[in-house]
């Protein structure tokens, strides 16, 4: 117990956010996610910019897969939530967020390395950015007076309208960073989850005794299972994000309209 | 709580690669896609609009042809009956005309064995009363006079003409 | 003993926490599963409706979850 005890502290240690090199700029480092946030960006880029060069009509190959991821999210999820000028208009931005999110999980899947979103500096950055472009899409589509006057709706007692002004205002701020830690938790706890079953596996193996087998066949099976589940929760993930995201920049562009 | 709080490299380093990464992904991956997609949407809409408008007239040529063959049917029906018509009008024509010569045919027979008939009665008559007056004035050993000669054979005339008659 | 007791705290705080949104995630899924049996034309919609639901839940259960590591820290 005392063993494991060492090997979870490792474990966490592991998942801390570290420097990646010894070397840095300034303040500036790399650090253990941003670096491997930077393979997912060329990775999602060179996967991108590759596979789109050559389309046929008639869809094969890789093709086939960026068409499909495409087309789930500006139809599926642009299209639906928006409409289709506004889907079509907005998609740009949803699916890059969509496409860089679900890279960077993929990656973090990988034996050895990180997923980029596994830290919260990264995802309530992107939660932020959420947070600015939805509310200056709503500024400019609706003018900054009725935008903020949306946030009460029409018919509220006057008395209560400072307070439901307010908690309106908190509920916007609190947007972007559970936006955040909702990916950063998802990610981070699934790797504790792994590196757990692993240290189960580890142990049983280190200590061999015929009860000990027994519970590191059953640890590697769940192992291998929740390897798996992590992979359905990377996409999930990506699409919890990019869905908000969809929905809140429906909320700024319908705002006048409630 | 270290672990909660964002990290300033981090933060830049988000920042800076969503902002690359969107501008690589609008503007170079993004646009060919959709314009496939839009593609292709457009050009299955255009191929079933193309595939109704062609399920559309082959209906209207069978349509077309089933009315064809209903006239045609029907055509075919008319010839036959005409010549079954005429057919018919032809035998029977033929058949009255056989039987109008053969009618003829026998009233000729019948005039022919009447006219045998009268002849041979004539003649009958003529050589009976010859005979008779032979036998007569044979039996009797007298000559009869012209005039019971005559009423004789007038006497027997009738009597054979009743005979004949029977 | 201190840093002991604010790890109990912690995790009082996000297990606590957890049984709310948990009850109402449950609560999302199983009223969306009835929802589409019912209609089952509806399924996508009521698929991207759910969603949104369960990150509006999901955030509750997060905000224990920062305050489980702020309670960590103290």
């Amino acid at each position: 117990m005392e063993n494991m005890g060492h090997m979870v502290e490792e474990l966490l240690h592991e998942l801390a956010v570290l420097p990646m090199f010894s070397e840095h700029i300034g303040t500036f480092t790399l650090t253990n996610y941003t670096f491997f946030l930077l393979i997912a960006l060329a990775l999602t880029a060179v996967f991108f910019l590759v596979s789109t060069r050559r389309l046929s009509l008639v869809p094969k190959g890789v093709g086939n897969v960026v068409e499909a991821g495409v087309s789930f999210v500006r139809d599926g999820l642009c299209v639906d939530i928006l409409g289709s000028e506004n889907g079509r208009k907005y998609f740009p931005f949803i699916g890059t967020i969509f496409f860089f999110v679900l890279f960077n999980n993929l990656i973090g899947l990988v034996p050895g390395a990180l997923p980029g979103t596994g830290t919260i500096g990264v995802t309530v950055t992107w939660g932020i950015i959420v947070f600015l472009v939805y509310n200056s899409i709503g500024i400019k589509k609706n003018g900054l007076v009725t935008y903020i006057k949306s946030f009460v709706p029409s018919g509220t007692p006057m008395l209560l309208m400072p307070l439901i002004f307010l908690l309106e205002i908190v509920s916007h701020f609190l947007r972007p960073i559970t936006l955040g830690i909702r990916l950063y938790a998802n990610m981070y706890a699934g790797h504790i989850m792994l590196g757990i079953f692993t240290i189960l596996v580890t142990i049983s193996i280190e200590h061999l005794t015929p009860g000990s087998a027994v519970t590191g066949v059953l640890a590697f099976v769940m192992r291998v299972i929740m390897h798996g589940f992590e992979v359905f929760v990377a996409v999930l993930q990506a699409y919890i994000f990019s869905i908000l995201t969809t929905v809140y920049i429906n909320g700024a562009l319908h705002a006048s309209e409630h | 709580m270290e672990a909660i709080i964002p990290k300033v490299p981090e933060v830049l380093v988000a920042l800076a690669s969503f902002v690359v990464l969107f501008i690589l992904l609008s503007k170079l991956a993004f646009p060919p896609v959709t314009k496939m997609l839009d593609e292709r949407a457009e050009k299955i809409r255009e191929s079933l609009e193309k595939a109704e408008e062609t399920r559309v007239e082959a209906e209207r040529l069978l349509d077309e042809y089933r009315v064809q063959m209903a006239e045609a049917r029907t055509e075919a029906a008319k010839v036959i009956e005409q010549g079954r018509t005429v057919a018919e009008n032809m035998k029977n024509e033929i058949v009255a005309k056989a039987r109008e010569e053969a009618e003829a045919e026998r009233a000729k027979a019948i005039e022919a064995i009447q006219t045998e008939k009268a002849s041979a009665m004539a003649e009958l008559q003529a050589s009976v009363a010859d005979l008779s007056v032979a036998v007569a004035g044979k039996i009797i050993g007298q000559k009869l006079s012209a005039a019971d000669h005559a009423a004789l054979i007038e006497r027997s005339i009738a009597e054979v003409g009743s005979l004949n008659e029977n | 003993m201190e840093g002991s007791l604010s790890v109990l705290g912690a995790g009082l705080a996000f297990g606590i926490g957890a049984i709310g949104p948990a009850i109402g995630i449950g609560m999302i899924g199983a009223k969306t599963i009835e929802s589409m049996a019912r209609q089952p034309e509806m399924a996508g919609k009521l698929q991207a409706t759910m969603f949104i639901a369960l990150g509006m839940t999901e955030a509750i259960a997060l905000l224990g979850f920062v305050l489980a590591f702020v309670l960590m820290g103290a």
